[in-house]
């Protein structure tokens, strides 16, 4: 997928999946706490989606928080794990 | 650092802003402090049947001041609210008055756990402006000039309630023997609680008696990154007795990554629980709790590590004793 179809599929998991009520604020830069209000527990939800929908494979045993800050470092982790498989 | 509890962040900013004082070593008690498994198998960092009368108690003994609780749960809302109201007017100088309110309410500062209702433990002060406090939170850095009426409604949630108040004009700096005696207090050499319970609760969700509710599993882990945060209170310890024994900045890193390493391996349980829940695949709770096994290696080896510490800082104390 391409960056562009990432950040689209994680708008739409944010959406329909998390039905978060902050999306206004969606972009590159939101940060998933502070911005898009996501805790720790909706932000692991959000991952769960990506790796289920999406197929893409987390190694759930290096979740850091730097990866989760903003929409952009996650579409980032994303692009990473794709290149892996 | 990071801070990891509310109640023991409170009391420790007068111990910090006091020179020649330490506050590290009260957060001994923090890593392994209580937490509760409810009835229906939720694992909980505050519930009825936890108290904070081992941390005021410790509280006095290393730093001579004197916790009072002047919150009575036999009390109606509005009374101890009256009470909260007499101590504010009438704050001296080196009064401090702590609160329990429910952060939620107050969503102008920022609510990193984003639970409804947040239980918390906040510092207030008067204003020269009776409609507004100002209020403190060491725990999370914030702090700010709020309404009072907006404070007040936090307060009155009914399902959050305590409160302490002490004059920190008596602060002493703990004796070695005190925290010798805390230490050993705290340090647990044989037991993880916490990587214990989450075991017993996972294996409730999978073959206990709430193996019907696997679903609900994510629910009963949901507070594990409130709890998971305390084990930062290891790097407290590190660095109090590393600092005393002139030990190089390195050592202290390779500890604070097996600190990090820690906390981030609750983040992998949740997330593999999570999973579990979702798609029922029992594989994933093979992997759970061979994620658990590491985790109490990796405590145990922490710990370990921390006794050993306290061993040589306590044998220079008492060299230095010697020498006196």
């Amino acid at each position: 997928m391409t960056r562009q179809q990432l950040m689209k599929s994680i708008y739409d998991i944010m959406e329909n999946s998390l039905e978060l009520q902050t999306l206004s604020s969606f972009n590159e830069d939101a940060r998933l706490n502070e911005d898009l209000y996501m805790d720790s527990i909706m932000i692991l939800q959000l991952i769960l989606h990506l790796e289920l929908d999406l197929g893409i494979s987390i190694p759930d045993d290096i979740l850091v928080p730097k990866d989760f800050k903003t929409v952009g470092t996650l579409a980032s982790f994303l692009e990473k794990q794709q290149k892996v498989e | 650092m990071i801070k990891v509890h509310c109640f023991v962040s409170c009391v420790c900013e007068v111990i910090k802003k006091t020179k020649g004082v330490d506050h590290r070593p009260y957060y001994f008690g923090v890593w392994d402090a209580d937490f509760d498994v409810l009835d229906n198998g939720v694992l909980s960092y505050h519930s009825d049947r936890i108290d904070h009368h081992f941390f005021q108690t410790w509280y006095e003994m290393l730093y001579g001041i004197k916790l009072y609780k002047w919150y009575d749960e036999e009390q109606s809302k509005q009374e101890n609210i009256n009470k909260l109201l007499r101590l504010l007017e009438n704050e001296s100088p080196h009064q401090h008055v702590m609160v329990m309110l429910d952060l939620s309410m107050l969503p102008e500062r920022e609510n990193k756990f984003h639970q409804r209702p947040f239980p918390h433990y906040v510092m207030l002060e008067s204003t020269e402006n009776e409609a507004e406090w100002f209020m403190y939170d060491p725990d999370f850095r914030w702090e700010g000039i709020l309404p009072k009426e907006r404070i007040l409604d936090a307060i009155q949630e009914p399902t959050v309630g305590g409160g302490y108040y002490f004059d920190s004009e008596t602060i002493i700096a703990p004796t070695t023997e005190t925290v010798e005696a805390y230490f050993n207090t705290c340090i647990k050499l044989h037991s993880n609680p916490m990587t214990e319970a989450i075991t017993e609760i996972i294996k409730e969700y999978i073959v206990g008696k709430e193996k019907e509710s696997m679903s609900k599993l994510p629910t009963a882990l949901k507070q594990l990154p409130v709890l998971a945060i305390r084990k930062y209170a290891y790097e407290h310890a590190f660095a109090f007795f590393w600092e005393a024994l002139g030990r190089d900045e390195e050592g202290f890193e390779t500890w604070c990554d097996e600190i990090e390493r820690l906390v981030n391996g609750y983040t992998t349980i949740q997330y593999r629980a999570m999973k579990l829940a979702m798609t029922q695949d029992l594989l994933l709770a093979e992997a759970i709790f061979v994620k658990l096994e590491e985790q109490n290696l990796l405590e145990f080896k922490i710990k370990q590590g921390l006794q050993e510490c306290f061993q040589a800082w306590l044998t220079l104390q008492h060299k230095k004793e010697v020498l006196l």
